[in-house]
């Protein structure tokens, strides 16, 4: 049998369109006032460190996102939870979103202004009433003796791509919100079972637990990321150089994870490189044999990267390949080589008709990665069926009998000669 | 710009009605003042200046011999600002260079030096520009100061202030830069200033009638601040807040109606303002700081005085009040110290204790002892105190501070039950757990059944409201939540629905550990694990999945299976019965006895051509045959024409001449 | 004479041995063409059945196959039924076709069938 390669031309290059350029280096951060600028200046280093070109405004200055679908920045930071008088509205930001590009919003527990609790509410996240803050009365800094700057440490177990390991506990003084129970949302840092959110007159709300979330992220299907932190202090200068006991808090490591998480610098995938070779078929046809065929063996072959530190690296890990006409037919999980490569045979079903070879990846913390391209699968031609079925001999033989019997029969009644009538 | 500003004033008439003066929240610290002066010292370059420039150089000298601290360099200093001096012939930079040497008491200043600028100072004194009027006036003044004598008379001087109240604006009160321009608060500061010096020195009436215009306006002015959270500022930035607050200030010393216009507050709000400047960018920022903050600190109409309560939290009971009270910059005022009234902050109306006076030994720290022991427990209390400073003819400042004992609170008459509605609870029997102690056997709850959990919080006996009151569920699997408790009339309880409750568990059933969390500022949080429960949710499925991402199985396809064929064996019997009607045709033929009679052997034509026919026949056959073995049907219809033309040919031939055989035959017989 | 009245007399009786014994009388007297018309016919009905039979014992499987042998015995049975009727003299038919004419078209049209058979065997 002879192997023939196909490319294919993916499909979701049209798709592509969607994920803003990953690696995007424009930053534009909102602060309510500049003096912001000074007090985070060590939070907004580690983003000058890193190459970004970053425009800091004030909340009353006019500026915009996107101008005839172009887009600015490919990130923006909104530290400006009170201000009533931000140029950009909740609907701005989320069509930014939808461009696949990122947001990251600090709010504080005095008045959260309508719009940061817009965009909070269409991500998933239910910021709790102005003025009212998490309490934890078993875990707070004791030698602030302020109950509401409380030291957290309940990270999220299950993708560890987005806080790299962090063990140390984090100062936290800000608001609490309620996150909805979605794969796409990651409740990043949540209070512990004894923390609550009360109001300002001392009154406890209904929010307790676990469930109070401090910082919490969305993921979007296109990839974008938006993270909500319910306190902007947690990333001053001042939380950072802050000590519990002996050890500095895991403020800077947290913010710097959760931040380059966010900016997408690791844990985007792309695929590339899709190809589906034939490796064995039954269809002895001629005519376009590269078109698949019910029954083939094919080889099929996806390379996944992942985006760690501006570089495309091989991803590791395992893909789930499924092949579907309405209903899938086929489901069978590839695991990856060293080199990011992703091979099966896979015998193709006995089904005709077009197919879509779909390979997702779906782990907690990474960008989605849902490849797909269609292809028919055709049935046998006429000729590709078996001949001289050995079960069909005694038809040939009746056949063959039947043509020489004529044969033999016409000769005889040709030349017979009657013999003649006995009178 | 209208509304706002009457927004303003109505806001700084409610603030003044409603709140007294009550200090400002904390004080401009050493370690901030250092950091500044670390700042300002870390600009001088090796030659003397500052940042280069003669202008910075002037803030520079200026904030540090406010400060009282000593200045680097001073030879190379004085050195590099006399030449300065004698090459340039600007207003602005004689105004600074001669600023500078007086103030780093360089000694360079002489005769000459006034010989040199005086003819520039008096074109500038007459010059409508508002910032050269206030450098010259300033420059003139300093030598004076410095024993030096400008043959500047007080005419020209009068004259000069007649210019610089010309450039007010009659409304506003703000002043121009000069005549051509908009009037704005920055000059203000500046304007009032220089006034206030030139009044103090001319000492004339028309200089004061003047002055006094400027005087009236000075109301309007204030009312241009912006308030934000206690603070006043000025323009947005601490140059012209710091500097209009001098300048009020100064002319406060020469105008006693000042004290119409600017108030105590207002100078409170602005020394809040002043304290929350711990960035320093710039040279120019340090001396206006610095300057406010003096000012600040001794002026006439008001000083912001801060109280600092040495000890907010007690533990279990409140038996002293310790405090400071200490000005913008940290030093200690003495002052009169007095308790206006304490009361429990969720019963503010009743006081507990009223107009107790605190002593000080040493006019630093204020303190009374030995409040009744009992008056203080458990709780939040607020604590209003007066603050009347001793030397100065000040009002007094309120104070309102929170102190808070914390201690320790027991759970009492815990119990819980559980019944199969909400009505039966009231008849059911309800298990009582002690405080501290675990339930042995677990409580069983199933579906449709209804739980009621009951405490109460005593601290000392009395009933006790604590601020967060809670019971936690958790399992092994880590599925857990946190229900709210309610506290009604002097006890805590919640009813729940099974159903409920496990709602909020995601329909996952089995075995639960239960614990109670008490906490509140006051005291030591509590958390005791109480129980067991077992809820038995029957067939409901768990609606919360336990991973992110549900997993899917793996699918192979079956294929069709083929159909079932016959053993070899009987396919081969068969072909062989089929074939055998070809025996029987065979023997039967040779049975009616056949013979080859009519073969055309005598005509060779005819012989030729009936085997040629015979031959096309058989091709025919074989072509048939071949096409079932593996070839087209085009190529075969191809061929069969072709061979079809020699046998209908030869065909015709023979039969023909055979049907002349037989009608010969048939005439014979006949 | 005495064979008339003999058949007359053998005519009345219709018992089974009666009816065999005038009909291989009257057969004997076919002529010998029509006679191996019929040994053919024989055969091609055998092989006919014959592969009914397999067909039925085994299945369907090839079932193009079972048609196209089935059929080619059927048609060639056809055939050679319409060639015995053309050529069999108390038909009539010597003034219009001839025996030559009738035994091209017999060839024809087993041609025809023969290419459609082997066509269908696959």
């Amino acid at each position: 049998m002879k192997s023939f390669i196909i490319s294919l031309i993916i499909a979701c290059i049209l798709v592509s369109n969607v994920f803003g350029a990953v690696g995007g280096k424009r930053v534009l951060i909102i602060v309510d006032d500049l003096s912001m600028v000074k007090s985070h200046s060590q939070f907004f280093s580690t983003l000058e460190g890193k190459g970004y070109k970053i425009e800091y405004h004030s909340a009353g200055d006019k500026v915009e996102l996107e101008k005839y679908g172009d887009f600015f920045y490919d990130h923006l930071i909104l530290f400006a939870p009170t201000s009533d008088s931000l140029s950009i509205t909740s609907s701005d930001v989320l069509k930014f979103i939808d461009g696949g590009n990122n947001v990251f919003i600090a709010a504080s527990n005095g008045v959260i202004s309508d719009t940061v609790r817009d965009i909070a509410t269409e991500c998933g996240i239910e910021i709790e009433d102005d003025k009212t803050s998490v309490f934890d009365h078993f875990n707070y800094d004791k030698q602030q003796s302020e109950q509401n700057l409380i030291v957290a440490d309940q990270y999220i177990q299950d993708a560890p791509i987005i806080l790299q390991g962090l063990q140390t506990p984090v100062l936290f003084k800000g608001v609490g919100h309620s996150i909805r129970q979605n794969p796409l949302n990651y409740a990043v840092l949540t209070g512990s079972s004894t923390a609550y959110s009360r109001k300002a007159s001392g009154v406890a709300t209904k929010l307790m637990g676990k469930k109070v979330g401090l910082v919490s992220s969305l993921q979007a299907r296109n990839n974008a990321r938006v993270t909500f932190a319910g306190s902007i202090d947690m990333f001053s200068n001042k939380f950072f150089t802050s000590k519990l006991g002996k050890d500095t808090v895991g403020n800077r490591e947290f913010a710097e994870s959760l931040l380059s998480w966010t900016l997408q610098e690791r844990g985007i995938l792309r695929s590339s490189n899709l190809s589906i070779k034939k490796i064995s078929t039954e269809s002895n046809s001629t005519v376009a044999p590269e078109i698949l065929t019910i029954k083939d063996e094919i080889e099929y072959s996806i390379t996944v990267e992942e985006f760690v530190k501006d570089q495309w690296v091989p991803y590791v890990g395992q893909l789930e390949l499924e092949i579907i006409m309405l209903d899938p037919y086929i489901r069978t999980f590839i695991k990856g080589n060293k080199d990011g490569e992703y091979k099966s045979i896979i015998k193709l079903p006995d089904v005709y008709g077009v197919f879509t070879f779909e390979a997702t990846i779906q782990k907690p913390g990474y960008g989605n990665l849902d490849t797909f391209v269609r292809q028919p699968i055709r049935p046998f031609r006429h000729d590709s069926y078996e001949r001289f079925i050995p079960s069909a001999f005694p038809y040939y033989a009746a056949c063959f009998s039947m043509i020489v019997g004529v044969f033999v029969f016409s000769i005889v009644f040709l030349f017979h000669q009657e013999p003649k009538k006995a009178l | 710009m209208k509304t706002i500003s009457i927004f303003l004033i109505l806001g700084i008439i409610i603030t003044v009605i409603a709140a007294t003066n009550s200090g400002i929240s904390n004080i401009y610290s050493k370690y901030d003042l250092n950091r500044v002066k670390d700042y300002i010292v870390s600009k001088q370059d090796s030659n003397g200046l500052f940042n280069g420039e003669l202008k910075d150089t002037y803030y520079g000298v200026s904030a540090l011999q406010r400060i009282q601290e000593t200045i680097g360099k001073s030879k190379e200093l004085c050195k590099n600002v006399k030449s300065q001096l004698t090459k340039n012939s600007d207003i602005e930079s004689v105004f600074y260079a001669v600023s500078i040497l007086s103030e780093a008491k360089c000694g360079g200043l002489d005769a000459s030096v006034v010989d040199i600028v005086t003819p520039l100072l008096k074109t500038k004194l007459a010059s409508g520009n508002l910032i050269e009027i206030y450098q010259a006036v300033n420059t003139i003044f300093t030598l004076q100061t410095a024993k030096l004598n400008v043959a500047i008379d007080n005419n020209t001087l009068e004259a000069a202030v007649g210019k610089l109240v010309s450039l007010m604006d009659a409304e506003e009160g703000t002043f121009k830069l000069s005549d051509s321009e908009q009037a704005n608060l920055a000059n203000t500061g500046l304007a009032y200033f220089t006034l206030a010096r030139l009044s103090h020195r001319l000492k004339s009436p028309e200089a004061d009638k003047l002055i006094a215009k400027v005087v009236a306006k000075v109301g309007s002015v204030m009312s241009a601040g912006d308030e934000t959270q206690g603070a006043l500022s000025f323009g947005g930035n601490l140059a012209t807040t710091s500097s209009i607050l001098h300048g009020v200030l100064s002319l406060s010393s020469v105008n006693d109606q000042i004290t119409d216009f600017v108030s105590a507050e207002q100078i409170n709000s602005i020394g809040e303002y002043l304290v929350k400047q711990t960035n320093i960018e710039s040279l120019s920022d340090a001396y206006y700081l610095i300057l406010g903050l003096k000012r600040c600190q001794k002026n006439s109409i008001n000083q912001p005085l801060h109280l600092n309560l040495l000890q907010t939290v007690y533990s279990n009971q409140l038996d002293n009040v310790k405090l400071q009270v200490q000005d913008i910059l940290g030093a200690d005022v003495p002052s009169k110290v007095v308790i206006s009234q304490a009361v429990l902050s969720s019963a503010r109306t009743s006081p507990i204790i009223s107009n107790v006076e605190l002593t000080s030994a040493d006019s630093k720290t204020y303190s009374v002892q030995n409040f009744e022991s009992g008056k203080f427990k458990l709780g939040s209390y607020v604590f209003d105190f007066k603050i009347t400073p001793v030397d100065t003819q000040f009002g007094a400042i309120t104070v309102r501070r929170v102190l808070t004992v914390s201690g320790a609170v027991a759970v009492k008459d815990f119990k819980v039950a559980v019944a199969d509605t909400k009505e039966a609870l009231g008849t059911a029997t309800s298990t009582v757990v002690e405080f501290g102690k675990k339930l042995k056997s677990p409580i069983n709850a199933n579906g449709n059944q209804t739980v009621k959990f009951f405490f109460r919080i005593v601290s000392n006996d009395q009933p006790f409201q604590v601020k967060q009151a809670a019971i936690q569920l958790y399992s092994s699997a880590g599925i857990e939540t946190v229900i709210p408790v309610a506290f009604s009339v002097d006890a805590f309880s919640v009813t729940l629905g099974v159903k409920d409750i496990a709602k909020r568990l995601g329909n996952h059933a089995g075995l639960y550990n239960a614990d109670l969390i008490i906490g509140d500022n006051t005291i030591t949080p509590i958390k005791w694990n109480f129980a067991e429960l077992q809820f038995d949710l029957g067939a409901v499925e768990p609606t919360t999945p336990l991973t992110r991402f549900t997993d899917s199985q793996p699918i192979t396809h079956k294929f069709r299976t083929p159909e079932k064929r016959p053993p070899q064996t009987i396919s081969d019997g068969f072909t062989i019965l089929v074939l055998s009607p070809a025996l029987i045709f065979l023997l039967g033929l040779v049975k009616v006895g056949i013979n080859f009679k009519r073969f055309p052997t005598n005509n060779l034509v005819a012989f030729v051509s009936t085997l040629v026919f015979i031959c096309c026949i058989c091709s025919v056959g074989l072509l048939i045959v071949n096409y079932w073995i593996g070839s087209t049907m085009d190529v075969t219809l191809k061929n069969l024409g072709l061979l079809l033309i020699p046998t209908v040919f030869f065909g015709h031939q023979t039969l023909s001449y055979m049907n002349q055989e037989r009608s010969l035959l048939k005439e014979k017989e006949n | 004479m005495s064979s008339t009245t003999a058949t007359k007399n053998r005519g009345d009786n219709l018992t089974l041995s009666s009816i065999i014994s005038s009909f291989s009388d009257s057969y004997s007297k076919t002529p010998q063409k029509l006679k191996i018309i019929d040994l053919f016919l024989i055969y091609t009905f055998l092989t006919g059945v014959f592969v009914f039979g397999y067909c039925c014992l085994v299945g369907t499987f090839p079932f193009n196959s079972f048609l196209a042998s089935f059929i080619s015995c059927v048609g060639c049975f056809i055939l050679t039924v319409c060639l015995r009727i053309q050529i069999n003299p108390i038909n009539n038919f010597g003034k219009t076709i001839s025996v030559e004419r009738a035994f091209a078209d017999y060839l024809f049209c087993n041609l025809i069938l023969h290419l459609v058979v082997f066509n269908f065997l696959g």
